[in-house]
């Protein structure tokens, strides 16, 4: 998001417009129009192809994530059943005939274009960024869960207490990552933090970001031993992650829902 | 100075049954395990609920959001009856009116504390929803329309309506609270002149309600039909079953809490069984509306739904909510029998009506249960790990502590002020209204600037001016919106306490109506009338 | 994200000043300062001030270069550290094991280290608690009980137990065992000592696991192997699956023969169940089918394979039928499997640890190594199967002995058999990276065991089984990303790797390492045994070692890599046979055979202190934090699945939950191993059951249980 400060005039324009809210709005929306002609040009959208086929399903992706995002452990007790935190864990889908091959896969948050998590917050706490990452703003969720209820991927977890860092473990967490606090919704960010530290390098030295340096950007991507996972700008064709996203094993997990999701899966391919 | 208002016709306030203080004292130590629970559920975290991720086997909305839904559906009868009967002139209806509306602002009131229970960081709630809420999110409606719009015009409509009562009890009500009766009654003079102004006044909160009701409680059916990824709750059929299962339990609450006032406050011979019988009848048609909606459901999600619908619908009807389920079909078919055999039979009996106005609230809690939780335990469209939801004691004890708020403040007000209006006869409703280009004036302005204030409020809280900010350009412009809805429901207090004119040096005197104007009400006379509908009319 | 340039020089002094500045100055702070408990509020969040932050600008960011330690692979890593945090561990894309993937294993790496309940210092038993002791106090007490020793004339009395972990550490426990006199030195790494080298040894003359071809096979069959989870090295193979699936121009063939649905079989191009323990009569069902297939050529000429004649003959009983009726794999599924093993070369059969886990190892073992001779899998072109490469560091000179140490190397030593223990208890243990108080077969006998030996020492770091149970004297070690270390990874690539951890925090708490404590004891023993270990500190002992270094590799940050591949011996020997597994106990009682397994987060010692690890499912599919045994339904008839069961032998029980798998082979439980533990901090008390309680002495896998429905 372009942080850009409500000036005064800006102020006084909407409170005049309050007065005749059929003009005021006009001019609003004009205004908004005109600032999104300012913005830079090339959008980005990150996503990521996660190929099943190279996937054995070992976990290093989960471990690394959870390392990266100081994603808190909760406890094995009965009551921590299904207060796990994942931001990105292992789906397993049973063949739906008989006789099928079972699949497993990496499953983070599916970054959908249209996604219906951000339509349902009631403050705005997740919304899309531009880059097509579906990012949450922990400090201002107020912890209706709705969000949760909305999401058909299931990839939004609820703090359901305070996450505890015993001891010493507090000394591991990542200081590029907030810790969020007990009554929040937390998700996967596709690593923003790493993002935007390859941004400010690239903006640095004065040049674009190379596909290379992002191929492996996300902590789950850089730990796979097998390459499975590769990030990019779905908007550039030249990517690899859009050219991976061309081959014909490609599908998208519940792409009849028209959530759009910017994690394309390669399926599995078997004797 | 208001002698005529006949304060001998409260006896309720002095005379009531020992069970009142039974009851207070229940209700009083239900508030407290209430309190106990929620203080424990705000040291431990919501980890000490039986909610949990969708994702990972739980319902991540469950008992709280139930009963939300449910506190809010039971406001509905309220409001519906006040205004029905206000629109299409039930008199039959009037007696319960007061009541109705209680139940819908308590109701109401306590229908928000299960939303900020269901909060996870509640405090936050309190502070961000007015300010940064978003009407694309269907909880924009649930906070902004239904907590303000609707309790706020809910609490105007009550509060008009009792200026009447209230300025009588401002001269024999308690010492102590006489204050507050004279605020309320806000200058209440108890000639024709303001009673046909309040008539005219209620006419247009009432027409102006109603829409808003059916659309704060499609708002609720939206919460949940809305939502394309979760099987089991996406349907167009949501939002009308909802507004009409509102109707079911609130109808089935009204009857409850009236047949109960009645016989604690020794109130037989002010609330006509003519009312009971009408909601009786009202709650019949409702309940065979919803049964069809039930029907409609249970067939279009098992003929040809998909595989997650068919899961879900399977798993409601024959799986591990196969119990809820049937016991909802049961009692809503209880809800519908008893007053429809009533009403073919043209009996009425108390009990029945009350055991079925009971059946429909458990019908109501039940189904409301099983539109929430199926469809996040069993409802995925991938196969997640699927799991059960069950409250612990700490979700039971926070709602039974709310039931408790519900119930101590209909006791309490009940003490404090009649909870049967004093009837105003037709004649005095319909004088001539003096004309008053200065109230008229400060009543337009009044909606007008409310007018503004929603069109900006809400026109702001969906980001129009804000370019690609997420926060509204003006802080709290939710809060605006509100606030614009609460001041246009506001214009008709405006209109009704606007200081009349003074014509005279003594305008005392002139304005008090001749002794021989006052209206006696007779008792007997309205009981006979009550059993014999067709008399009243004549009246 | 391009990881910065390798500045090994600068690094280096950079860690040399590092671990300066922890033993000097900054130890008072550290005391000062308490773990904040659960504090609802969140504000326990302010992270206190650490050790070696000193060092650091604010917010300064570093990167170091080291070798992993969780497990025998070995993986380069790199570990960013803030200000004297270690906040993540990432593989190293320059390191030609892992390409910059890493494990689960290594990256829960980071919790080992800051492990709440991590021992902060040295214990001494006092009372039947452990006591702080100062460091000075507990050596001069050792050294005492060793001097004691070898004054006496018994220096065989002293047991030294080392576990996986392969290092100088371990060398010098070893060097320190030798010169003392002892020789009751117990190696616990399985690359070493294990059934698969001990065939290795025998068949090309190497005593290390061989080097598999990954890189140019076209065909792997794996029989009953964790390949996947529990192999020495997992995350390579991970690696290799991957791209020899995709990555290369011909797709590479997986066949997994294995009793039930682990990773491997989820991975394998094709899964065959197979009976538990009778592959070697598949491999020499293949063998005899593929030598049938050439009669016209000569495939195993007795000038390249001594034995090839025998193997013959013993092949030919091993008909399609026998084969069949042995391991339950239908005949036309073999013969289609011998063609394809045939025709995709290279190609070769795979076993590990895993597949010999039965009383036949060694013979599934000569079976699989028959079978790859008849494959001609041994030095292929590409993908062949090769002996482990020599060490690139050359043999250590043995050290001098007196007389006291050749008379007690002469006498007859404990190999780790618990009823040799049991029967001459020795006077001094030490355990290094071992716990048989958990992880030994019957661990309650093992106690006793141990009680009855007058000093037990462990150097573990963690509060496991071992030290809260039995040892007298507790001298932790540091982490492996405390200290120095000169490893060589478990075999994998054809070429040697040398790599070399470094200390990349400051230590957390008032530990040593282990290596130093070598050196320490042996300075006061004096003597003999000081001579052969002159190094003042462990640091010093490293780079000593490393003066004898190959010139002709090529260093790295963190590793060096060998310049050739081990030579082919003239010719490889082979000896298949094939006995079936035998099961301990009585059929009619315990109707039901125990199958052991190492499940993904298994690091040794269990992993099981490492939330990350214990979450993960033991199996896939597996929801986090279950430990379950898999049975098929019709072999618990009347069990719910998810119910909770006891499971006994002859020799004990245990209580688990049990989980109903039409994908497991009827007739066998299978149980993971790691759970069950009653100490070793907060995350592994009381999770799962250790099914070690259940077996004897010998192989895994070969007891026989039944369940009891509602517990013991």
């Amino acid at each position: 998001m372009s942080a850009k400060d409500p000036n005064r005039r800006d102020l006084l324009r909407v409170l005049g417009a309050s007065v005749g809210a059929g003009v005021g709005a006009t001019a609003g929306l004009a205004a908004s129009a005109g600032e999104a002609a300012a913005a830079p040009a090339r959008t980005r959208r990150w996503g990521m192809v996660i190929d099943l086929d190279r996937c054995t399903l070992c976990s290093s992706c989960t471990v690394a994530c959870k390392q990266e995002n100081n994603v808190p452990v909760v406890g094995p007790d009965d009551e921590h059943v299904g207060a796990q935190i994942e931001w990105l864990s292992i789906l397993w889908q049973e063949p739906e005939q008989p006789g099928g091959l079972p699949q497993g896969m990496p499953f983070p948050c599916q970054h959908c274009a249209d996604a219906p998590c951000v339509k349902v917050c009631p403050v705005g706490a997740t919304y899309k960024n531009d880059e097509g990452i579906t990012m949450q703003i922990w400090d201002r969720c107020i912890g209706c869960r709705y969000c949760m209820v909305a999401c058909p991927y299931g990839r939004r977890s609820f703090n359901w207490e305070t996450p505890r860092w015993d001891g010493t473990q507090i000394q591991m967490l990542n200081p590029d990552v907030a810790t969020r606090t007990g009554g929040v919704v937390e998700k996967c960010t596709f690593c923003y933090q790493r993002v935007r530290r390859v941004r400010e390098r690239a903006a640095l030295e004065g040049r674009e970001i190379e596909d290379e340096e992002v191929r492996r950007l996300p902590a789950c991507a850089a730990a796979c031993p097998a390459e499975a996972i590769v990030f990019g700008d779905l908007a550039d064709p030249e990517s690899r992650v859009s050219e991976l996203a061309r081959d014909p094993r490609r599908f998208q997990l519940l792409d009849y829902l028209g959530t759009d999701p910017s994690v394309i899966y390669l399926k599995r391919d078997r004797r | 100075m208001h002698a005529e208002l006949r304060p001998e016709l409260r006896p309720e306030l002095r005379r009531v049954s020992p069970i009142w203080y039974l009851m207070v004292l229940v209700a009083a130590i239900a508030v407290g395990v209430g309190l106990y629970c929620y203080s424990v559920q705000l040291a431990r975290g919501d980890i000490a609920t039986g909610l949990r991720n969708p994702g990972n086997g739980g319902a991540a909305w469950g008992f709280y959001i139930v009963f939300y839904v449910y506190f809010v559906g039971v406001s509905f009868a309220g409001i519906t009856v006040a205004s029905l009967a206000r629109v299409f002139h039930i008199d039959t209806l009037k007696p319960v009116t007061r009541l109705a509306e209680l139940l819908t602002i308590v109701a109401l009131g306590v229908g928000a504390m299960m939303v900020l229970a269901d909060l996870g960081r509640p405090l936050d709630g309190l502070l961000k929803l007015p300010a940064l809420a978003r009407p694309s999110s269907p909880f924009y409606g649930t906070f902004t329309l239904v907590v303000s719009g609707y309790l706020f015009s809910s609490l105007v409509f009550f509060v008009l309506a009792g200026r009447y009562d209230a300025a009588a009890m401002a001269q024999t009500g308690p010492p102590l609270l006489r204050p507050l009766y004279r605020l309320w009654g806000a200058g209440f003079r108890d000639d024709d002149v303001a009673h046909t102004r309040h008539w005219r006044s209620s006419f247009v909160l009432a027409m102006t309600i109603m829409p808003l009701l059916i659309v704060a409680h499609s708002t609720l059916g939206f919460i949940f039909g809305i939502q394309a990824g979760r099987p089991g709750w996406f349907s167009a059929l949501q939002a009308p079953a909802f507004v009409v299962m509102a109707g079911v339990s609130g109808t089935g609450a009204l009857i409850v809490l009236a047949a109960i006032v009645r016989r604690l406050f020794r109130l037989e011979d002010r609330i006509p069984i003519a009312a009971l019988r009408w909601l009786g009848n009202f709650l019949w048609v409702l309940a065979a509306v919803y049964l069809y909606f039930m029907i409609v459901e249970e067939l279009t999600s098992t003929y040809a739904a998909p595989r997650a619908d068919r899961r879900i619908a399977h798993e409601v009807v024959g799986g591990s909510f196969a119990i809820s389920f049937w016991l909802t079909v049961g009692s809503l078919g209880l809800a519908f029998l008893i007053p429809f055999v009533m009403y073919l039979r043209r009996l009425t009996s108390v009990a029945w009506l009350v055991v079925a106005a009971l059946l429909a609230n458990v019908a109501a809690v039940l189904k409301r249960l099983l539109i929430v939780v199926p469809s996040q335990t069993h409802g995925g469209h991938l196969q997640l790990r699927e799991g059960l939801y069950t409250p612990t004691w700490v979700e039971i004890g926070v709602v039974l502590g709310a039931a408790g708020l519900l119930v101590l403040g209909i006791l309490l007000f009940g003490r404090i002020f009649p909870l049967v209006p004093t009837p105003v006869p037709e004649a005095r409703r319909h004088a001539a209204v003096p004309r008053e280009p200065l109230r008229v004036l400060a009543t337009v302005t009044c909606a007008l600037i409310a007018a503004g204030l929603i069109a900006f409020g809400l026109s702001d809280s969906f980001r129009m001016w804000s370019g690609d900010e997420l926060d509204p350009r003006v802080p709290f412009s939710p809060a605006i919106f509100a606030t614009g809805v609460i001041l246009l429901f506001s214009s008709a207090i405006v209109y009704e306490t606007f200081p009349a004119r003074r014509r005279r040096a003594t305008p005392r005197r002139v304005i008090r109506p001749p002794r021989a104007r006052i209206h006696r009400v007779d008792v007997r006379a309205q009981l006979r009338s009550s059993r014999d509908p067709r008399v009243r009319r004549k009246s | 994200m391009k990881p910065p340039r390798p500045r090994s020089m600068s690094r280096r002094a950079a860690v040399a000043g590092l671990t300066g500045a922890a033993g000097a100055g900054v130890v008072g702070c550290r005391r000062g300062w308490t773990p904040p408990e659960a504090d609802p509020t969140g504000r326990a969040l302010a992270k206190p001030h650490v050790a070696g932050a000193e060092a650091y600008a604010t917010h300064e960011e570093r990167w170091f270069h080291s070798a992993c330690g969780q497990c025998p692979a070995g993986c380069g890593i790199r570990v960013r550290v803030i200000e004297g945090r270690a906040v993540r561990i990432e593989g190293d894309r320059d390191n030609p094991l892992n390409r910059g993937g890493i494990g689960a294993r290594g990256l829960a790496a980071l919790q080992g280290l800051y492990d709440a309940d991590r021992l902060t210092g040295p214990r001494r038993r006092a009372g039947g608690r452990l006591v702080p002791v100062s460091w000075d106090e507990a050596l001069d007490e050792v050294a005492a009980a060793l001097t004691a020793l070898r004054a006496a004339g018994t220096p065989e009395r002293l047991l030294v137990w080392c576990g996986h972990e392969r290092g100088l550490t371990h060398e010098l426990f070893a060097r320190l065992a030798r010169a003392f006199g002892t020789p009751s030195f117990v190696d616990g790494r399985p690359a070493h000592s294990g059934t698969l080298a001990r065939v290795m040894e025998e068949t090309l003359g190497v005593a290390e696991l061989p080097v598999w071809g990954w890189e140019g096979a076209a065909q792997v069959l794996s029989l009953e192997a964790g390949l996947l989870e529990g192999s020495c090295q997992a995350v390579y193979f991970t690696r290799m699956a991957a791209q020899r699936r995709r990555g290369a121009r011909t797709r590479a063939h997986l066949v997994h023969a294995g009793p039930a649905f682990d990773l491997s079989a989820y991975n394998a191009d094709q899964w065959l169940r197979i009976a538990p323990g009778t592959s070697g009569a598949l491999a020499l069902g293949l063998a005899r089918l593929i030598l049938e297939r050439h009669p016209e050529r000569r495939e195993l000429p007795e000038t390249l394979v001594a034995g090839a004649g025998a193997l013959r003959e013993v092949v030919a009983a091993y008909t399609p039928a026998r084969v069949t009726a042995l391991t339950g794999i239908n005949a036309r599924d073999l013969v289609r499997l011998a063609e394809e093993l045939d025709d995709h070369r290279p190609s070769f059969a795979y076993v590990d640890e895993q597949s010999l886990a039965f009383s036949n190892g060694a013979d599934t073992a000569r079976a699989a190594m028959a079978l790859n001779a008849v494959l001609g899998a041994f030095w292929a072109e590409a993908g062949g199967v090769r002996a482990a490469p020599p060490s690139p560091l050359p043999p250590w000179p043995e050290p001098e002995l007196d007389a006291v140490a050749v008379a007690g190397l002469a006498r007859p030593g404990h190999d780790g058999a618990l009823a040799a223990i049991e029967a001459a208890p020795p006077a001094v243990a030490l355990f290094h990276h071992a716990n048989p108080a958990y992880a030994r077969p019957q661990p309650a006998r093992w106690r006793e065991a141990l009680a009855a030996i007058p000093l037990v020492v462990s150097f573990s770091p963690y509060r496991d089984e071992t030290v809260e149970a039995v040892a007298d004297l507790v001298l932790p070690d540091h982490t492996f990303l405390e200290r120095w270390e000169l490893a060589t990874p478990a075999p994998a690539l054809d070429r040697a790797i040398l790599t070399r951890r470094v200390p990349v925090v400051a230590p957390l708490h008032d530990t040593r390492p282990s290596g130093d404590v070598v050196l320490a004891l042996a300075r006061r023993v004096g003597g003999a045994v000081a001579t052969a270990l002159p190094w003042p500190t462990f640091r010093e002992a490293t780079e000593a070692r490393l003066a004898g270094l190959d010139e002709r590799g090529q260093a790295h940050a963190g590793f060096w890599l060998g310049a050739e591949p081990a030579p082919a011996p003239a010719r490889v020997t082979v000896r298949p046979g094939y006995e079936p597994p035998t099961w301990v106990g009585d059929p009619a009682r315990f109707p039901l055979r125990l199958l052991l397994h190492r499940p993904l987060g298994h690091a040794e010692g269990s992993g099981a202190n490492l939330p990350w690890l214990r979450m993960l499912a033991p199996m896939p599919g597996a929801a986090p934090w279950s430990f379950v045994a898999r049975v098929h339904p019709e072999s618990a008839p009347g069990v719910r699945d998810g119910a909770e069961v006891a499971l006994t032998s002859e020799l004990g029980s245990i209580r688990i939950r049990v989980r109903l798998d039409e994908r497991v082979q009827a007739g066998y439980v299978v149980v993971p191993l790691g759970g069950g533990h009653d100490a070793f901090g907060r995350w592994a008390r009381g999770f799962g059951a250790n099914a070690m309680d259940l077996i004897g002495a010998g192989p895994l896998c070969a007891t026989r249980v039944r369940i009891e429905r509602g517990g013991a």
